[in-house]
């Protein structure tokens, strides 16, 4: 299920950045399928019944079953790092853009060489 | 037109992923003893025959009593956090490093040279409430990251909490800008101690990244050798550099 | 040591930020000191790792130094020497080649398959920072939004393998008993991951506009960072899957060259032609590493050396002439010694004897008749044809056309780098193995995952 909800948001992803003509919604659709990506990674690691791979005084031992898998959460701790980059780096240009083009709308966007 | 052919390769492409989910092992249905994490959790790496666990002969470690134990190969009771800082440092190096990266980019995309206005008056209680509630953000910031290796968070949530408080200035007094003189100083020299953190690592024990320190008993403050170190600088390096995006956002160029 | 080639440029990169001005200069010591290293190890012949933290693999990450990531890293910082040297090029941008620097070199050592993405989104990060230069912004916007996409997919390709095998480490999942179906899937989205950067087919709308936007980006993201994206290829096909996937490859490589020749001959912009014309090369190097030989692998970087060689003159002259003059008709009349580079390089990039790229171009058509592969020679020689269009239109205009403009100021640094070059080329023709040699021990070593294997998981001490 958390799966087929995150394949379907990466579909969403990519069917927002190929039809919307506003470069700003072109942003959120690829934070949304950087989002569903993270979703999908977590999911994997989900154990039955496992619990966050802390120890703590209630949870001081370790077996197997008992924790869900840590390291697709740290992958994710990164990635999601990595998209607030690629989405601070974007909006930056978008500002830019609208400085320069008068608009961040595809069609209304005025000079712009391909 | 265009939507019609959006939607086929929307659908292509969900469709090629739904074909591939037969291949990963159905949701919650993992046997973690496969997995590399399994030692991980155990912190058992070290004494782990790597050749046998590569070639089928998975070791299953044994239960054991872990926490307010001491003499593991690793100190941290949050195992997330004893992966990003400890087993894959290098890859929390690499985030720190996109992370500087786009910092730098904002800073040279934007290059504005003076503080945008938003053109009215921050209202009263934006105004006394950020005066109240500065410190005790700063401060929740600075607890979320010195902690990082004991509870969840670590030293980029905990940075992000310190950059919101920044933000709040920014939206309570239009005459505020951060000291950009400050801010990068802070942020090359946080970057750079973690780089020679690990250049320490490569002299002392002969790894890039080792830790050097010892790891004490697992759970206490003082506990997990140069992680909690690290935390801390990526705390202040994360938190100056969205503070800078931050500031960066609020400037316009002249004219 | 090896470390240190990403840990130097990184540690100079955040001081860089504290003293802005000598960045141009930290840059310039970045490179330098990573040649000597790399000076210093010299085709190591074997499997040599560094494991970070001593975290023996495949349980922490560790760089690997073998022939093939060896010669991959002496190009990249090669170029990357070549640019330090032009300070008015690099202007405000050291502290993004610094950290460009680098990312590829983290990419091409990392043994491992998370460690490699983040280097990928790090080099995309730079690289749309870079190709916004001159106000190019929209074009970088797309490959922001490209580079993001592929990102994502290639995260996701990793994860596969890592629920299919329980480690991340390339070694590991090489020798991995893996079942067919996740093979697929694995190496498909890996295809589309890697898609974006290594220019190949539907995936590659960016590249005119970022390469033809500004002087700076396609010095540095069509010679480095595409040698970096396409070694990743060799080693992901090549080394770590066997040569699953490849047909996939091999069909997207051989419309990627049709494709990009043809867009390359329409092109009226100098920097965008010539952008399409590495599209196509591109291309002829991804269907040669899909062949999966090591005879072929190598091959594929030889000719991948001779074009980034080519193309570096290439874009340095255009980037020079298209930014100081409005009209490019004639002007080698007034620069001499760029043209005569240009013109070197440009004869170089169709394979015409006395030039390297015919050594590079004949030896794969050999190869590929022995391997009784007919299509791909066909589509070379097509390609080929239309090259030699584009090349000599382009030279016919730039030294005959009739000369309007007054002479800008000749960049010095530049015109000798340029000359120095070409004659490489030349010198390449002459005695091939210059680069051959290299080129054929990296396609060796990225054909033999069992030496790569052993060399990774054998190893327990990381030593420095």
């Amino acid at each position: 299920m958390v799966y087929a909800i995150s394949i379907i948001l990466i579909g969403i992803g990519i069917y927002g950045l190929m039809t919307q003509k506003n470069l700003f919604k072109h942003l959120i659709s690829l934070s949304i399928i950087d989002t569903a990506v993270n979703i999908f990674i977590i999911a994997t690691g989900y154990v039955e019944g496992g619990k966050a791979p802390i120890y703590t005084k209630s949870l001081p031992n370790f077996a197997i079953g008992k924790f869900v898998d840590p390291l697709p959460q740290a992958l994710v701790l990164t990635a999601i790092v990595i998209g607030v980059g690629t989405l601070a780096v974007g909006a930056s240009l978008l500002v830019r853009i609208r400085e320069k083009h008068s608009s961040i709308d595809v069609e209304n966007m005025k000079g712009v060489e391909e | 037109m265009r939507r019609l052919y959006a939607i086929l390769v929307g659908a292509g492409l969900v469709y090629m992923l739904f074909a591939f989910l037969g291949t990963i092992s159905p949701y919650g249905n993992v046997n973690l003893s496969d997995r590399v994490s399994a030692h991980f959790l155990a912190k058992d790496v070290n004494s782990v025959d790597a050749s046998k666990w590569v070639s089928g002969d998975k070791q299953i470690p044994s239960k054991m009593k872990v926490f307010g134990k001491k003499g593991f190969e690793d100190g941290s009771a949050n195992v997330v956090t004893s992966i990003v800082v400890n087993y894959r440092s290098f890859d929390t190096l690499g985030e720190v490093t996109v992370l500087f990266a786009s910092a730098v980019g904002v800073g040279l995309i934007l290059g504005g040279t003076r503080r945008m206005r938003y053109g009215r008056k921050p209202n009263f209680i934006l105004r006394v409430s950020t005066g109240i509630l500065l410190p005790l953000i700063i401060l929740f910031g600075v607890y979320i990251f010195v902690h990082g290796h004991l509870t969840p968070g670590g030293g980029f949530p905990g940075g992000t909490v310190i950059a919101a408080a920044v933000l709040l200035l920014y939206l309570s007094n239009e005459e505020f800008s951060l000291n950009m003189v400050v801010s990068k100083s802070l942020e090359g020299s946080m970057g750079s101690l973690y780089v020679i953190f690990g250049l320490i690592g490569l002299a002392v024990g002969g790894a890039f990244l080792f830790n050097f320190l010892p790891n004490g008993v697992v759970g206490s403050l003082f506990s997990a050798g140069v992680v909690p170190l690290v935390y801390m600088t990526i705390g202040l390096k994360v938190g100056s550099e969205l503070s800078g995006v931050v500031a960066e956002i609020h400037e316009e160029r002249e004219g | 040591m090896i470390s240190l080639l990403i840990a130097i440029p990184l540690l100079l990169a955040f001081v860089s930020v504290m003293w802005k001005r000598i960045s141009k200069s930290l840059f310039f010591l970045a490179a330098i000191v990573n040649l000597i290293i790399l000076l210093a190890s010299w085709f190591p012949n074997g499997v040599e790792i560094h494991a970070m933290g001593n975290w023996k693999p495949p349980f922490g990450i560790n760089l690997v130094l073998d022939n093939a990531s060896f010669y991959a890293v002496l190009v990249v910082n090669a170029f990357f020497f070549l640019v330090s040297l032009m300070p008015k090029f690099v202007e405000s941008y050291g502290t993004s080649l610094m950290l460009l620097m680098a990312a590829a070199n983290g990419f091409i050592l990392t043994g491992d398959l998370f460690n490699s993405f983040v280097f990928m989104e790090i080099m995309t990060i730079t690289a749309v920072t870079i190709a916004s230069k001159r106000d190019n912004f929209y074009n970088a916007f797309k490959y922001l939004i490209l580079g993001g996409i592929a990102g994502s997919i290639y995260l996701l390709a990793t994860i596969f393998a890592y629920t299919a095998t329980g480690s991340l480490n390339m070694a590991h999942v090489s020798m991995a008993a893996i079942s067919a179906s996740s093979l697929i899937a694995i190496t498909t989205l890996y295809t589309i991951g890697l898609g974006v950067e290594a220019k190949l087919f539907p995936l590659n709308g960016w590249v005119s506009g970022v390469y033809g936007g500004n002087d700076l980006a396609p010095v540095i993201l069509g010679t480095s960072v595409s040698f970096a994206a396409l070694y990743m290829v060799g080693r992901l096909f090549g080394t770590v899957f066997h040569g699953n996937g490849a047909e996939v490859l091999y069909t997207l490589a051989l419309i990627t060259i049709v494709a990009g020749e043809v867009a390359a001959l329409r092109q009226q912009n100098i920097l965008k032609a010539f952008a399409y014309s590495s599209v196509a090369q591109a291309g002829v190097v991804v269907a040669m590493i899909s062949k999966g030989t090591a005879k072929s692998m190598g091959l594929a970087y030889f000719h991948l050396t001779n074009d980034a060689v080519a193309k570096f003159v290439i874009f340095l002259v255009a980037g020079f002439l298209v930014y100081n003059y409005k009209n490019l008709n004639g002007v080698f009349k007034k620069h001499k010694i760029l043209g005569a580079s240009f013109s070197m390089a440009t004869f170089s990039l169709i394979g015409f004897p006395l030039f390297a790229g015919f050594q590079s171009k004949l030896r794969m058509i050999m190869a590929l008749f022995s391997m009784k592969d007919f299509l791909f020679p066909a589509v070379m020689l097509l390609a080929t044809l239309i090259e030699v269009g584009y090349v000599v239109r382009w030279n016919v205009r730039l030294w005959f056309e009739e000369e309007t403009q007054e002479k800008a100021e000749t960049p010095v640094v530049a015109s000798t780098i340029a000359l120095i070059l070409a004659i490489l080329l030349v010198a390449v023709f002459l005695k091939p193995e210059i680069f051959l040699n290299g080129a054929m021990k990296m396609g060796n070593a990225l054909a033999d995952s069992k030496d790569y294997i052993q060399g990774v998981l054998s190893v327990v001490k990381g030593g420095m």
